[in-house]
């Protein structure tokens, strides 16, 4: 007897193990379950009902049974009362449909549905012996329902981690043959292929550029070209395309020359598309899997697709650094272009290409070119006009500025004491003539010459002073304007003979002299036109010429400059006087604006980079 | 570096093998095409500002797309259409099967995802649905039928007189652009269009090896996914943007490919986002185009629950109550052009008085000022039988534009409660927003719109500005017959109505079939009792949204010799009034437009109704200086200037002509600038609400 109850009891352990640990869809579960309560109770039937939780309760539905024929009145079993005893203690007696039942409330991991089993075990005896096992049934439902979950969940863990890994891989890669051949190499072996090849986008098509477990991709063979036409019949039609077929629309030409050529037995080419932030696609590539084993099941496709649209972003990544310098310099550049000057639609990008067109033609729009200048207005005619002799200044109404005509009196000098001495010398004269007379009277002829060479003495003497008294009003020996000294202010003021006391200069003969930096002197030419505006007055401009160049440069500003002079302008204003200053803007025919805007940083550049 | 596995490490931890079991579920694989599933999440990216050069490229080319013709470039494939489809001709059933075989691989393979050129594998496609045309219809489709179809295929909008067959047109587009193998969907005005389009083409889809379905209203939900995933789908704007709606709360957060292909695999391929159903839209094509994109295309659709709300009732109630103690220019003044109510300083002082008694929720100024303002436009600004009717008690807003009744619609910002409100009718709850888009910025997210309209011209410049269409003006297959009879113009309305019904009288007796079109409920009203009044013995149908449930009936005895139609917009398009042979031995059906609306392109729609495929047809516009549009738009120095040559008989043709141009173009130009700022103001909504 005790051995017969521990294999029973063995093998009721195991039964609740297995249950525990059943593999089938959720659905299955339940027949087995109460299959297998009928067989450890020996019950004649088992029911299993219900329903979910709520303060309405809802009717009772059978989830399942055996026999399949057997009826038991589930509303009248499961009375209120009874239900209160499930509620307490899991398991109960129960009665009906003639029979002694006994009752567990089956825990789930769901706590908003309520299961109950119920199970005819005939008599009343057999019923509540029953209980004892039932009870070890209350907890199946739950357990296998959390190792279904912890089974899953590791599975998913595992899956992901797989994936992880390998974007780890493809990442790790130097270069992007390397990552395409990781990738390639991870998917052979996580979905068990033979061949896992990949396309990559190249000058014209598609081109392969990884198979895995291969480090050397045959190309120029006939099915390599087979196989990346396949993926362009993926890529064009953007789906997976299969063989065998499961989708009937899908175009598979050329993956049906590789079939027939190949005998891959399955085929999957999945396509590898950009997409960027408004729905614009660029096509990358294609993978291509061979597996004779089995088809591709529905969550392999979706995951291959997990897999292709995380390697997509490394892959692309790897690629644009494996080009060329020069490439990878231009897609730097264009990256660092501001966001809004990256127009993505084709109609911004024909907005952006008429603006640039627009900017290089204006480059070549010829424009006048004017250089510019300080100039100041000069003249050639200028008197000086000194004292004749040392004196004082006794008159004068000359100021700065003003303006005089030739013979005009500047100022005169003082002449009282060259009058003194005039009259001294006349008197002397008298005396000298008189003793000169006297001489001659008496006959003493030496004592007259004498005299007579002492009067003609005293009148050159007086000659001088006459003329010096003549020269005592200075006079304007030129029309013009006193540019400097102002006698009219320096009345008494003792001036010395030679020395220029007022300076005038002649208005008829102003001149424009430009100051041209040496860097524009190679423009400059005789007869191009000038425009003039002066300081004084800067909304007038006055038209003139080059007239030329002078070879006398000088420092300005710490720059070298020629003076440049100009012909005689068109018109002059009455205000004009020798010494304004102003600008002049000398056109040296047309430039494009390109020339313009880069003449000088050119010729900075030629200059330093010149040797 | 050799990368320790992770599998590993976690296989360790786990205890469970880390090899040698399968790592994703195997078993019976269904036609899975991830990529084609993944289509679904291109219109719920998120939305996509266009720079200032994208916006304004737009613009450039809409005028550089205004100076090509592609008329002639289309013409001339439509030729070598012509000339390939003749090749077809002696295939026989199979030859021809495995032909369209050929072909629909061809398109296929050529489909080119960057350029929308027609390329020459599609104009090998067209060939072969012309044959097929042939073979299920017994006819071949004709030169501009193909023209249009090709202007609908490089996202065009192909502008066909009414009656040069745009259905078979947008069927020929569709089965192109299946056999590109991408989803098209052909957006009609409305839902009976829907299924009637699809049922007609259903033997053409069939022989050309595409599916189609219609989902309409009427779909239940667990039957629209099956609808959608037709190659061919026939919807309204409508039922499009409300899937894609509920398509988008169902993916709320899982938007990405990534995710999306992560939680498919997870499950077993069976995707996680349950509750989809729309399958990616590729190829758009929109019959009635302009009022398709434009006149309706602002209107957010507003997927809401409703949520009772006691406060907002009781509010409401009280708001007319207040509205009703005001007075008009003393406490408010109404602006009848701008449809706008005003408090004035005297009223608002007065709402203030009133409210001082009337509980907690009145105590805030700006709160009481705005309630009462809504309920003075509920009241004053909302005619009965032009804007809504009552139906059982309840409101029912009538469409303006396409003179149906908009079930399903509702005011908002409270203004459909103080509405009810104000007639006395129960107050409905008021509806929470759950999900918001206009039609525009969808539409805007698609990457290929097509579409045929009768009336494009006007809407030009926004269809381009916007959408970026161009527009191709198909000719008509046939010399059109319609004959243009000018203006009438009248001093009054009442004038206009009597001569209206003297003349529809006259034209009766003559044999003719008169349809009399008005814009609004309550003018075909008035014009029921002028005929009452003046022709008591005039049998007159009126067709309005009154009884829309008649709209067969009476389209279909509106082409009956005598027969004297008074029709609201609903008249306009798509109503195909077929004509007894006498009546077109009689010159066919005469069109009275006896309302100018406020959009030249709506009198066309209405125009279109006479003179189609070659039938005679005669039209006229009777038009008083007192009417809506003209007081409504058109400056009252214009008014006087116009009724002074009026009275003195000047040009009175001419004058009209220029008038009512003036007034549409300005009624038009108004109306852009409030569907820009309502745009506008729905961004700024939604940037508010985030």
């Amino acid at each position: 007897m005790t051995a017969h109850s521990a294999t029973l009891d063995a093998d009721y352990g195991a039964a609740l193990a297995a249950l525990a640990e059943y593999a089938g869809a959720p659905a299955a579960f339940w027949p087995v379950l109460i299959q297998t309560v009928q067989r450890q109770l020996n019950a004649r039937a088992v029911w299993l009902v219900w329903r979910p939780v709520s303060d309405d309760p809802a009717p009772w539905k059978m989830l399942a049974q055996v026999p399949s024929a057997a009826a038991v009145p589930v509303d009248e079993v499961l009375s209120l009362a009874a239900l209160k005893k499930l509620a307490r203690d899991g398991v109960t007696v129960g009665q009906g449909a003639g029979a002694a039942l006994a009752l567990a409330e089956l825990q789930t991991t769901d706590p908003r549905q309520q299961i109950v089993l119920i199970a005819d075990m005939g008599g009343a005896a057999a019923a509540v012996a029953g209980l004892q096992k039932l009870t070890g049934f209350i907890c199946v439902p739950q357990a296998f329902d959390s190792l279904r979950k912890a089974k899953s969940g590791a599975r998913d863990a595992t899956r992901l981690a797989q994936t992880l890994e390998s974007m780890g891989r493809v990442l790790d890669a130097n270069s992007f043959d390397q990552a395409a051949l990781t990738f390639v190499n991870d998917l052979s072996e996580r979905f068990a292929c033979e061949t896992v090849s990949l396309s990559w986008r190249a000058f014209e098509g598609l081109r392969l550029r990884a198979t895995s477990h291969s480090e050397k991709v045959a190309r120029r063979s006939e099915a390599t070209s087979l196989l990346e036409e396949a993926g362009q019949e993926a890529l064009t039609q953007d789906k997976e395309v299969m063989l065998p077929a499961t989708d009937q629309k899908q175009v598979s030409t050329a993956h049906e020359a590789y079939v027939r050529m190949v005998k891959p037995g399955h085929i999957l080419t999945l396509p590898l598309m950009q997409r960027s932030a408004d729905g614009q696609t660029t096509e990358l590539g294609a993978v291509t899997l061979e597996r004779q084993r089995q088809q591709f099941s529905t969550a392999e496709q979706w995951a291959l697709r997990l897999y292709c649209e995380m390697a997509i972003a490394p892959l692309v990544w790897h690629a644009q650094n494996t080009k060329w310098l020069l490439v990878r310099m231009g897609r730097e550049i264009a990256r660092s272009i501001p966001k809004a000057l990256k127009p993505r639609s084709g109609a911004g990008k024909l907005l952006m290409g008429t603006l640039v067109a627009a900017v290089v033609g204006a480059m070549f729009i010829p424009l006048p070119f004017r250089l510019s200048a300080t100039a100041v207005l000069k003249t050639d005619a200028s008197a000086y006009v000194g004292a004749a002799y040392d004196g004082f200044i006794e008159g004068s109404q000359i100021i700065l500025g003003s303006v005089v005509e030739k013979g005009d009196v500047i100022f005169t000098l003082n002449t009282s004491e060259l009058v003194l001495e005039r009259n001294a010398l006349i008197a002397e004269l008298a005396q000298s003539n008189r003793d000169a007379e006297i001489r001659r009277s008496v006959n003493q002829l030496s004592e007259m010459l004498v005299a007579q060479a002492k009067a003609d003495e005293l009148r050159a003497k007086l000659l001088k002073i006459d003329q010096k008294l003549a020269g005592a009003a200075a006079k304007a020996p030129i029309s013009g304007v006193v540019v400097e000294g102002e006698p009219a202010k320096k009345i008494g003021e003792a001036v010395r003979r030679g020395e220029s006391q007022v300076t005038i200069s002649a208005l008829s003969s102003l001149y424009v002299e430009a100051a041209v930096s040496e860097k524009d002197l190679s423009f400059i030419a005789a007869g191009q036109p000038v425009e003039l505006t002066l300081l004084a007055r800067p909304k007038d401009t006055f038209t003139m010429s080059v007239a030329r160049a002078v070879p006398a440069p000088e420092v300005q500003d710490a720059d070298n400059v020629f003076p440049v002079r100009m012909s005689d302008p068109d018109t002059r204003a009455d205000w004009w006087v020798p010494g304004m200053t102003g600008v002049v803007k000398i056109s040296a025919g047309t430039r494009p604006v390109w020339w313009l805007a880069s003449r000088s940083l050119v010729d900075y550049l030629r200059l330093l980079l010149w040797f | 570096m050799q990368r320790r596995a992770l599998s590993e490490i976690l296989g360790k931890y786990s205890g469970l093998p880390t090899a040698g079991d399968s790592d994703w579920q195997q078993g019976q694989q269904a036609c899975a095409v991830p990529n084609a599933a993944l289509q679904v999440l291109g219109t719920h990216q998120p939305e996509y500002k266009r720079l200032w050069l994208d916006r304004h490229g737009a613009t450039l080319q809409t005028k550089l797309l205004g100076l090509q013709r592609p008329l002639a470039r289309l013409g001339k494939l439509a030729d070598q259409v012509i000339a390939a489809r003749a090749g077809l001709e002696d295939l026989d059933e199979a030859g021809l099967e495995a032909k369209l075989a050929e072909l629909r691989a061809l398109s296929k393979f050529e489909r080119n995802a960057q350029s929308a050129r027609i390329s020459a594998a599609d104009v090998q496609a067209m060939a072969g649905i012309n044959e097929a045309v042939r073979r299920v219809l017994g006819f071949r489709p004709h030169r501009e039928q193909i023209i249009g179809a090709f202007a609908i295929l490089e996202g065009s909008i192909a502008e066909m007189a009414t009656g040069e067959g745009k259905t078979l047109t947008a069927n020929l587009s569709a089965i192109a652009a299946a056999w590109r193998g991408m989803p098209v969907h052909v957006i009609t005005a409305n839902e009976y269009l829907a299924s009637r389009d699809c049922e007609l083409g259903q033997d053409l889809f069939a022989f050309c090896g595409v599916t189609a379905a219609s989902v309409t209203g009427d779909t239940p939900p667990d039957a629209r996914g099956a609808g959608y995933s037709h190659e061919i789908v026939y919807c309204t704007a409508r039922d499009m943007l409300a899937d894609h709606l509920r398509d988008s709360l169902a993916l709320a957060g899982k938007a990405g490919r990534l995710k999306h292909a992560l939680a498919s695999a997870r499950n077993g391929g069976k995707g996680e986002a349950g509750g989809i159903v729309m399958r990616g839209v590729y190829q758009v094509i929109v019959d009635e185009a302009d009022s398709v994109l434009i006149d309706e295309a602002v209107t957010p659709l507003i997927i809401s629950a409703p949520k009772p709300d006691d406060l907002l009732a009781a509010a409401a109630v009280k708001a007319v109550e207040l509205a009703r103690d005001l007075t008009e220019t003393e406490h408010y003044t109404v602006n009848q052009e701008l449809r706008s109510v005003e408090l004035t300083r005297a009223g608002r002082q007065r709402v203030a008085e009133m409210v001082l008694d009337a509980g907690p929720f009145w105590q805030r100024r700006d709160r009481a000022e705005e309630l009462v303002n809504t309920a003075l436009y509920a009241m004053y600004m909302m005619v009965r039988d032009k804007h809504y009717i009552i139906q059982e008690d309840k409101v029912v807003l009538v469409d303006e534009l396409t003179g149906r009744l908009a079930r399903e619609r509702t005011l908002s910002l409270g203004m459909q409660q103080v509405l009810e409100a104000a007639l006395d009718l129960e107050i409905s709850p008021p509806s929470e927003v759950r999900a918001r888009l206009s039609f525009q910025r969808y539409f805007q997210r698609l990457s290929r719109i097509g579409g045929m309209t009768g009336t494009a011209q006007e809407a030009k410049a926004e269809l381009g500005k916007v959408y970026g269409l161009g527009i191709v003006p198909v000719p008509t297959h046939q010399r059109s017959r319609r004959q243009n009879l000018g203006y009438r113009v009248f001093a009054t309305n009442e004038e206009k109505l009597h001569a209206i019904v003297q003349d529809a009288c006259g034209l009766s007796a003559k044999g003719c079939a008169v349809l009399i079109g008005v814009k609004s409920v309550l003018t075909s009203d008035d014009l029921a009792d002028a005929f009452a009044f003046g022709a008591p013995d005039q049998p007159i149908e009126i067709l309005n949204a009154i009884n829309d449930a008649e709209e067969s009936a009476i389209v279909a005895r509106a082409g009956q010799a005598g027969a004297v139609t008074v029709a609201t917009n609903m008249a306009g398009r798509g109503t195909d009034i077929k004509i007894a042979p006498d009546v077109r031995e009689n010159g066919g059906l005469h069109v009275i437009i006896a309302e100018t609306n406020d959009f030249s392109r709506i009198d066309r729609q209405l125009i279109g109704r006479c003179a189609r495929q070659g039938d005679p047809g005669i039209f006229m516009r009777y038009v008083a200086l007192d009417e809506d549009v003209v007081m409504r738009f058109l400056p009252p120095v214009l008014r006087r200037l116009w009724a002074a040559s009026f009275r003195a008989g000047l040009a009175p043709q001419m004058m009209a002509r220029f008038m009512l141009y003036l007034a549409q173009q300005r009624a038009e130009h108004l109306a852009y600038k409030q569907r820009k700022a309502s745009l506008e103001n729905e961004i700024e909504t939604e940037k508010s609400m985030i």
